[in-house]
């Protein structure tokens, strides 16, 4: 059994299989599938449905059960929702598994995932990522019109 | 969560929270279903194997100095973290895990999803692999493929 709590390291080493294997790109096939299967009927739905509330809802359950450090704004004014991950649980558990070598390119998952969503729900996304220090952020935001990707 | 006019803010530090999230289970399936469709059983056998030699390292080194107490240990404490019964006997030559399901095939289900076909490789080929070159071996008594119930036995060789 691979149990949900050892996932992260199961999932960093499924990654650096499918590279030994077919390279990057592989990966990257790999991360548009999970996208397209996993998120269709969580976060595709929700932002489709509720727009940046949807976001908000999302990332309260996941962010919640994955015991991140984090804080979470959603402002309707301003048409935006932010992540500001303090402390990633996943690139942290990576990070103090000192016998394992993480996935070099871990972090950009996530964006691999997410933004393909909420752009097609037309919103656009930004992040940053520093993945040594497990910290990241991302903002989401209505797609002004005629606005370059 | 604060609200402050349109504003909804939520902050979180880790101690807020347990670390238990289900649908891991779902991803994982995703992946161990996407190796086996495009690579074959081959690639995923090879994935696990990989997989334990490098995520089970530490617990590898314990059993190879035939040290079976620590392996029993670690799966009362994955059970516990995943808040799943099961029933664990062991002693200093063999241990004995036996579920009535198995927390990954029951939430994959819950979920309307099909676990991968080659599921039962998450069970027989990480525990095998976790016994190479150590002074025990592991047999997968019975496992039923529609939930997962199983008798797992790792017990010293000879």
């Amino acid at each position: 059994m691979i149990s949900c709590t050892e996932f992260i390291p199961a999932y960093s080493e499924g990654f650096k299989f499918l590279e030994q294997i077919n390279g990057k790109d592989e990966v990257k096939k790999f991360w548009k599938e999970l996208s397209e299967i996993y998120l269709k009927e969580t976060l595709s739905k929700l932002i489709l449905e509720k727009g940046l509330e949807g976001c908000f809802e999302y990332w309260s359950q996941s962010l919640n059960e994955e015991a991140a450090d984090f804080t979470m704004i959603l402002d309707q004014d301003k048409e935006e929702f932010k992540i500001d991950m303090h402390k990633c649980p996943s690139r942290g558990m990576l990070t103090e598994l000192k016998h394992m070598i993480p996935y070099h390119s871990y972090c950009d998952h996530c964006e691999a995932l997410y933004r393909p969503i909420v752009e097609k729900a037309g919103y656009t996304y930004e992040t940053n990522v520093d993945c040594g220090n497990s910290t990241c952020n991302i903002t989401i935001k209505k797609q002004i019109k005629n606005q370059k990707k | 969560m604060g609200t402050q006019n349109k504003i909804k803010i939520m902050r979180r530090n880790a101690s807020d929270n347990k670390y238990l999230h289900k649908d891991f289970h779902l991803s994982m399936n995703i992946l161990l279903n996407y190796i086996y469709n495009n690579w074959g059983k081959e690639a995923l056998i090879s994935y696990l194997q990989q997989y334990t030699c490098s995520f089970h390292k530490p617990l590898s080194e314990q059993i190879k100095i035939g040290n079976i107490h620590d392996l029993a240990i670690y799966f009362k404490e994955v059970y516990k973290k995943e808040e799943w019964p099961v029933q664990i006997n062991h002693g200093k030559d063999f241990l004995e895990i036996e579920q009535s399901a198995c927390p990954g095939i029951s939430h994959i289900k819950s979920k309307g999803e099909l676990p991968c076909p080659l599921y039962i490789e998450t069970y027989r080929t990480v525990y095998n692999t976790l016994c190479l070159n150590t002074p025990f071996e592991y047999t997968l008594e019975y496992y039923d493929e529609e939930t997962g119930a199983c008798k797992q036995i790792f017990k010293r060789k000879g």
